[in-house]
């Protein structure tokens, strides 16, 4: 299933193999490729490079052509200030500075930045054949704040009259932006009105429904879907945005996606969001990020639901947070990994791996979600099951199934990210691969090794010599080094002279030559050890 | 490091926050400390900063790229960033839009990112005595910042009746019980007004929506209105009806009629509303039904 195909399914409320996935870039693009957004937002060519960059990393099932809700506003006469990281502002409301409602026209195709967005989507439509292109139409109330300002507000009690002229205008602008971008090729028109979440459902049923209405139907009649988005508290909305008869509703954070879901699908009108912008996408992690796209999907469901940011991406955001959600998406076991690790007090329970790997045998952990549930568990588990015994008990090997809780804390221990992982004495070693069976005789067997080095290095000896130089001391030491080459042992020797030290080994001049031996092992290296660890090497001293 | 203290100014479009602050910035408790300002107007790019006296304060303007509120988030986190890493900042004035959710920027604030950094001290909303009735049933906000204040002032009150800033007194109190209301003044004793004040920490209240206490309704009809029994209806509501405006088809002819509070002013009909009955009346403390249904009541037809 292609991924525009997977839009049109979600946006029917018919199933489909996996939550479609819409990251809205737009001012994100400039930074993929390098551009301000100033550069970004004026150029076809830059947009149409930014978003094939973003198609690469982010695997969409469907784009913007652009997000910046001031393209209509310009062709109209609003002054913009432009920023290297944001999308453009408006600085001049011309209808409050003296320019009269009537002598606006709708803007053609052609007029300021149209031409270009236009021409991004005919471009955009080309190269992606498989992905829905959404255009996005600054939305009526939206528009309304961008001419007139927040005169707006008052004018709904002093002048509504106008107000509902001034709203008849912006629909007219709506419905032909929207025939634009549907001739362009897009497959979803998205009216944006971030601006109604600061109305009630009275005065959007006074101002907004007429016009939102008949563009809906309007983009219906032409064959294209509608998407109607709005951002910020809007919870009191979302009944009279369905009312307006969109084939979906596209909210942010602000508004429980629960409660999004519900009011939409008993309409049967399809829902998207809600990842959290800033605090996850811009300043959280890749985890955070997968996180909060796996809690997105499940409250989302299987029916209905697309998945994508309130609005559009920060400059900044982390490519890597975006390619994280991306990467979970498209992997059931990964979806299954993070929601096992989506709990804090699991983040915070984790075992001390320090001493980890340190017994005779070599140990093979294999982290699964369950390898009677998970073919590629299954897999792993059976690649590890066929290769230990060829080792005669000096391997053992168990599997973890993080779907129980002590394995998860185990696998956080580790620093297991990835379902199945084998970690051989606790370092992880084959990530999501089955190794070939020579691979993983390979890796086991290096491991043996390493231990047997390690063993040499630590069972080191000493052979302490005490007393002078005497012909019995002489004869001693001979027969001490032919003991040594005959068993080709590598102990040190030491003579010990000094009568002081002699004496510290409890041996009286007088009885010298005398011989003391010292086993060496290494407990620790690296580590500042417990009391507790510390007493038990004594007792076994003593 | 030093936990930064955080001023809030918000209020509606209009309502003489820029001009508080100027004044704030003048009064020596506020001048004497080294400020940074994080300044966020709807849609009047760069004018309000304009405004501000040049001090020598830190300013950054967080309302380029975007009018919306989730979408300036990024320039708010931003400027906090960079006033927490300066490091040498002994206080923070944010003057926040007309529009924005103050839990919004108290959130912002807050953020477990900036833990330790900055402490909300107070957060004061102003309100217009002039055009609050006009502005409260429409734009959410307005109330919403009303609520979420620690302290109330009331702007703009020499240009009404002292019985208008009572009345207005009244509502506010009632939509925020909780913190003292003043009249804005000179520059020290709005500044001791400030100071004085105790931040609330009322996110958990906040988490359902508020009743909607003001509202306005949109009145049309073709039948003629009986005129005694439409002031009647007026009157019954008492200081429940705060504004009503528009045309109203009398026997005896049309009238624009339009009421602030108590006060009734007759005037010619509007000509673009049309010769019937087409007006909006805003109540406070009632509702859309109760409204309705008075004032089809002095319809001559029913």
């Amino acid at each position: 299933m292609t991924g525009r195909d997977r839009i049109r399914k979600a946006f029917r409320c018919e199933a489909v193999d996996v939550t479609p996935w819409v990251p809205f870039v737009g001012c994100h693009a400039g930074a993929l490729i390098g551009k301000t957004t100033t550069e970004y937002l004026k150029s076809a060519d830059l947009i149409e490079q930014g978003m094939a960059r973003a198609v690469q990393l982010y695997d969409p099932d469907g784009i913007p052509v652009i997000f910046d809700l001031q393209v209509e506003a310009e062709a109209l006469g609003c002054n913009l200030v432009w920023a290297d990281q944001t999308p453009p502002a408006v600085c001049g409301h011309p209808l409050a500075n003296g320019t009269k409602l009537e002598d606006l026209k709708v803007p053609s195709s052609r007029k300021a930045r149209i031409a270009m967005a236009i021409e991004a989507a005919k471009r955009l439509r080309k190269r992606f054949p498989d992905i829905a292109i959404y255009g996005l139409v600054t939305g009526p109330f939206t528009l309304a704040l961008h001419l007139l300002g927040t005169d707006i507000f008052m004018k709904m009690f002093d002048d509504s009259a106008y107000v509902n002229h001034l709203m008849r205008f912006c629909t007219d602008v709506g419905l032909a932006m929207s025939r634009y971008y549907i001739e362009a090729g897009c497959d979803v028109i998205a009216l944006v009105d971030p601006m109604t979440s600061q109305i009630g459902p009275d005065q959007f049923t006074q101002f907004v429904t007429a016009g939102a209405t008949r563009i809906f139907d309007s983009i219906r009649a032409q064959g294209a879907l509608s998407s109607f988005f709005v951002c910020g508290h809007a919870q009191q909305n979302i009944g009279v945005m369905c009312d307006c008869r969109p084939d979906n509703v596209s909210v942010d954070e602000n508004i429980p996606l629960d409660f999004v879901r519900d009011e939409c699908l008993k309409r049967n009108i399809s829902f998207g969001g809600n990842l959290q912008l800033t605090t996850v996408l811009l300043l959280g992690t890749e985890f955070d990020s997968q996180k909060n796209a796996i809690a997105c999907i499940d409250v989302g469901g299987a029916r209905g639901h697309i998945l994508a940011p309130g609005c559009d991406l920060p400059y900044s955001t982390p490519p890597l947070n975006l390619q994280a959600i991306t990467k979970v998406l498209r992997d059931e076991y990964q979806r299954g990994i993070i929601r096992a690790m989506a709990t804090s007090e699991e983040k915070q329970y984790t075992l001390d791996m320090a001493e980890y790997g340190h017994a005779d045998k070599v140990i093979v952990d294999i982290i699964t979600l369950d390898s009677e549930a998970c073919a590629p568990c299954q897999y792993m588990v059976d690649a590890v099951r066929k290769v230990a015994p060829e080792f005669d008990g000096i391997v053992e090997w168990r599997e973890h199934k993080i779907k129980y809780r002590e394995s998860l804390v185990f696998m956080t221990s580790l620093m297991v990210r990835n379902i199945p992982t084998i970690c051989i004495d606790g370092k992880i070693t084959f990530v999501s691969r089955i190794p070939p069976k020579n691979e993983l005789i390979e890796a086991i067997q290096k491991r043996i090794n390493e231990k047997f080095l390690m063993r040499i290095r630590q069972k080191k000896a000493t052979v302490y010599i005490l007393g002078k130089d005497s012909e019995k001391r002489k004869l001693l030491r001979s027969r001490i080094d032919q003991a040594r080459q005959e068993l080709g042992s590598d102990v040190d020797i030491i003579l010990v002279e000094d009568d002081n030290a002699i004496q510290s080994y409890g041996v009286h001049a007088s009885q010298t030559p005398a011989v003391v031996i010292a086993k060496h092992q290494l407990k620790s290296a690296g580590n500042v050890m417990e009391t507790a660890a510390i007493r038990e090497w004594l007792k076994d001293l003593s | 490091m030093t936990t930064i203290p955080v001023y809030i100014l918000t209020g509606c479009l209009g309502a003489g926050k820029t001009t508080m602050l100027n004044q704030l910035l003048r009064e020596p408790r506020f001048a004497s400390r080294k400020l940074a300002l994080i300044i966020n107007e709807f849609g009047k790019m760069g004018v309000d900063a304009k405004l501000l006296d040049r001090g020598s304060y830190n300013k950054y303007e967080v309302n380029k790229g975007s009018l919306f509120c989730i979408c300036t988030q990024a320039d708010v986190l931003k400027a906090l960033d960079e006033i927490a890493a300066d490091g040498s900042m002994e206080a923070l004035l944010i003057e926040a839009t007309g529009v924005a959710e103050t839990r919004d920027i108290e959130g912002f604030v807050l953020e477990k990112h900036f833990a330790g950094r900055f402490e909300i001290k107070a957060n004061v909303c102003l309100v217009d005595a002039v055009n609050y009735t006009k502005t409260a049933p429409f734009l959410k906000t307005v109330n919403a910042q009303i609520r979420q204040a620690d302290g109330l002032i009331i702007t703009k009150s020499d240009l009404v009746p002292a019985s208008d800033v009572e009345q207005l007194g009244i509502i506010i109190s009632a939509i925020n019980p909780h913190v003292p209301i003043a009249v804005a003044g000179g520059a020290q004793e709005n500044a001791d007004f400030i100071e004085h004040l105790r931040h609330r920490d009322i996110s958990g209240e906040l988490a359902e929506s508020p009743p909607a206490d003001i509202i306005a309704v949109s009145m049309q009809s073709s039948s003629p209105v009986n005129k005694a029994a439409f002031l009647k209806a007026i009157g019954s509501f008492g200081q429940r009806i705060l504004r009503l405006k528009g045309n109203v088809a009398f026997a005896d002819g049309t009238e624009f009629v339009e009421t602030v509070f108590d006060r009734v002013i007759h005037k010619p009909a509007c000509e673009e509303l049309g010769t019937s009955t087409a007006f909006t009346v805003i109540g406070w403390q009632t509702s859309k039904e109760e409204l309705t249904k008075a004032f089809e009541n002095t319809w001559c037809s029913a």
